[in-house]
């Protein structure tokens, strides 16, 4: 059976049954609407609103859950023990995430999470996580288009309390 | 690779910008710091964020007299924070300007982690609330001393003051008096949590010991009671034997009773007493003591029960490879 998107610029994807259930979102409002997999007819005489999605980003979550629609559910993992989340991107999302500027992440994150599909968000906060990774203060700034608001001497006293830190 | 094309990250939510901080190393969140007020904000929100694992290895806190004409007792604290995990904890420090000053003179680095000390009396009190801020709600390790030559109760309002709200995984009480407040406040703030008990020395002077080691039984799977040269810790009138059984027929099933000096434990019929109950509780146990005489090699109910002149035990088969 298949389910009916629609998008915020009105662009109607039909997905398969089981693609539908991997967003969260779509689950419950598939619920509220009666929809089953069992009864075409429901189905068919409705479709789903996603106005917090647009064509092209939908295009591309649908891809990604294509990829994964036969994933055994992960197991939720608790922060490393430096404190912080981890999360490994498989090669297969590295290759899909690539060649998205951070514009087009950022757009792809916020369906994945207006979605509720925790693959895809994971995916791509690691993939951001891994951008900033290493870079400067500055080169962040830069590459997130970020103007910065702190004094001279206000990086100086940040940089002082840290400064055991340094390299 | 990606293209670094400008875009305000200030666009997204904050939520998952929030969410992104937390996919990073500490190293590179420190630099975030210095991005911008907001990032700054970000990464400072963070790192209070209630922990999922022990920030701390171990909080070693030992009871002295500073001033014999004086009263009140002074602790010693000491902090032990793994390296890996010392960034979250020396930037907590950060944030409390007067314990991070406190704290970080006295500073000691070994191969595994960083030693904070500081003495906290009276005039100070306020920093034993900053270390509770700091040092998150699970710990693995607590260990209460007193210097050996100093004798007065326990300072229950400072130690309350450092743990209240934190869960251990292992106490050890070594040297300190315990009475029957004290035996009520660890019940309440420390025995809940725990899972290994350390008992070297201490002074009971609770009304009744036996029912102290029957209710720690109770909390605890491994009870470890240590006693060593001249002691406070007389057990000479408990029914050791008896009390054995009870406790391990109870949530604990390794207890190591070294130089425990209890007459009634040495005798033929404790012996024979142990190794008849304790085999059949239907459970994986192992106990072991120093106090014994003859000699012992045989297997029942898959415990295998040694002894010789300085060792008697009683250890499930499976449990052969475990180390004391």
């Amino acid at each position: 059976p298949n389910v009916k998107l629609v998008t915020s610029d009105n662009e109607e994807f039909v997905v398969d049954f089981r693609i539908a259930k991997m967003s969260v979102t779509v689950s419950r409002l598939m619920e509220a609407m009666n929809m089953s997999e069992t009864d075409d007819a429901s189905l068919l005489s409705n479709s789903i609103p996603l106005p917090n999605v647009t064509k092209a980003v939908m295009a591309r979550v649908i891809e990604w859950c294509e990829k994964h629609k036969n994933d055994e559910p992960k197991e939720e993992k608790e922060n490393d023990k430096r404190g912080r989340t981890t999360h490994v991107v498989s090669d297969w999302d590295k290759e899909f995430l690539k060649n998205d500027e951070f514009g087009r992440l950022c757009q792809l994150m916020g369906a994945a999470n207006y979605l509720e599909i925790k693959g895809l968000f994971n995916d791509i906060s690691q993939t951001i996580a891994n951008m900033i990774h290493g870079k400067k203060s500055d080169e962040i700034a830069e590459m997130f288009n970020i103007h910065c608001d702190l004094t001279e001497a206000e990086k100086k006293e940040i940089r002082k309390k840290t400064a055991w830190c340094e390299d | 690779m990606h293209a670094q094309s400008p875009f305000p990250i200030e666009q997204l939510p904050q939520e998952l910008v929030r969410m992104i901080v937390g996919y990073l190393p500490w190293k590179t969140n420190l630099k975030l710091r210095l991005v911008s007020r907001q990032f700054k904000q970000y990464v400072d929100e963070h790192l209070w964020k209630p922990l999922a694992y022990p920030l701390l290895s171990s909080l070693q806190l030992l009871m002295w007299k500073p001033d014999e004409k004086l009263p009140g007792t002074a602790v010693m604290t000491t902090i032990s924070v793994p390296k890996k995990r010392q960034i979250v904890f020396r930037l907590r420090l950060a944030s409390q300007m007067q314990l991070a000053h406190a704290l970080e003179h006295n500073l000691w680095s070994n191969f595994e982690s960083y030693e904070f000390n500081f003495e906290s009396m009276d005039k100070h009190g306020d920093l034993l609330d900053h270390v509770r801020n700091c040092i998150g709600t699970r710990v693995d390790n607590l260990q209460i001393q007193r210097a050996e030559s100093y004798l007065m109760p326990l300072p229950i309002e400072d130690i309350a003051k450092i743990i209240e709200g934190v869960r251990f995984r292992q106490l050890g009480l070594c040297h300190v008096p315990v009475n029957d407040d004290d035996v009520c406040f660890l019940e309440q703030q420390v025995f809940p949590s725990l899972d290994e008990l350390w008992l070297n020395n201490i002074r009971m002077e609770m009304t009744d010991p036996s029912n102290f080691l029957l209710m720690i039984s109770t909390y605890v799977r491994t009870v470890r009671i240590l006693v060593s040269g001249v002691s406070d810790m007389d057990m000479s009138h408990i029914e050791f034997a008896e009390l054995v059984v009870k406790m391990m027929s109870n949530k604990t099933d390794w207890l190591l009773a070294h130089d425990v000096h209890c007459s009634a434990l040495c005798t033929p019929s404790s012996i024979n007493l142990l190794r008849e109950k304790l085999p059949k509780l239907g459970k994986k146990i192992w106990f072991q003591t120093n106090n014994s005489s003859g000699e012992l090699d045989y297997t029942i109910n898959e415990h295998r029960v040694r002894a010789n002149d300085a060792y008697f035990g009683i250890k499930h088969v499976t449990r052969e490879h475990e180390k004391a």
